[in-house]
């Protein structure tokens, strides 16, 4: 997998803030295959990404069955929403910061 | 319910786009997925199990995309070369405790009564024979591709859902 380093292809969700400030966060979209880059200050919170995300790249609501994981582990990513990236890694969270974005599945 | 069939030329070129994209993400390649072309609408993917103690096993799934695009690929596992679907207890079927929103029938009953294979979640065409899914469930053209299909078959082929092929593979090559 080929990461983007040109911090023009990460959209920046705090242009203000220092370079060595930010962390990068890379959503798959596993409905359809996209990838989205995300930029924000280490003190933001996952909510801001996750907002952005929603409203900018999936466009629509979130709904109950939406899934947000860590590539690495599978770990829920919504119920950290209310931590600041420097929290989340701090406490050894998925530190690639690669998450998967699965929308609802019917089935069985 | 009768889904209605797309234009071959149209559905065909929708098919190639979207696995084309797919591939040059590079994440089959990384999850290790190849490739068979069969014809226009029709293409193997190969795809190996993972269970929580490392590899194991590898699929063949059929994707024929005559409704794709407003629908979703017909999918199928099937035995290596011949792409036939496996009898009950094959090799070539995973043996799972799939979640709820998977199944995997082998010989399914559709409404129709024929009987045949059938991969059970809405993002498989044959699905929708016999199911109406939560419209946040359901199929969405210009919301999901076939990499949505892809990627649900590879959650489903890992672990902790995947127990591994009804036999070691090699047993029955």
């Amino acid at each position: 997998m080929t990461q983007p380093t040109d911090v023009e292809t990460f959209e920046d969700l705090d242009p203000d803030a220092p370079e060595q400030e930010k962390v990068k966060v890379t959503v798959f979209n596993e409905e359809d295959g996209d990838e989205y880059h995300l930029r924000a200050r280490i003190t933001a919170g996952l909510k801001k990404v996750i907002d952005r995300l929603y409203d900018h790249k999936l466009r629509r609501e979130r709904r109950p069955d939406d899934r947000l994981t860590c590539e690495q582990g599978g770990e829920d990513i919504f119920q950290f929403e209310d931590l600041t990236f420097e929290h989340y890694l701090a406490e050894g969270h998925c530190p690639k910061l690669e998450w998967l974005f699965v929308g609802g599945t019917g089935g069985a | 319910m009768d889904l209605a069939r797309v234009d071959p030329d149209v559905a065909a070129a929708a098919f190639a786009a979207d696995l084309d994209a797919l591939w040059r993400t590079g994440r089959p390649e990384q999850r290790r997925w190849s490739r068979t072309h069969l014809d226009r609408l029709t293409e193997i993917v190969h795809m190996p199990g993972r269970t929580s103690d490392g590899p194991a096993g590898l699929y063949h799934l059929r994707l024929y995309a005559s409704h794709y695009g407003p629908h979703p690929v017909k999918v199928t596992f099937v035995e290596p070369e011949t792409w036939a679907e496996p009898p009950e207890g094959s090799v070539w079927l995973p043996r799972l405790e799939p979640p709820n929103w998977f199944g995997l029938h082998v010989a399914y009953k559709y409404p129709d009564g024929h009987i045949a294979q059938l991969v059970c979640f809405s993002h498989s065409l044959d699905y929708y024979a016999d199911h109406n899914p939560e419209p946040s469930q359901a199929w969405q053209q210009g919301t999901h591709t076939v990499a949505a299909t892809l990627n649900r078959l590879y959650e489903v082929l890992g672990p902790p859902y995947h127990k591994g092929p009804n036999l070691p593979q090699e047993r029955q090559e």
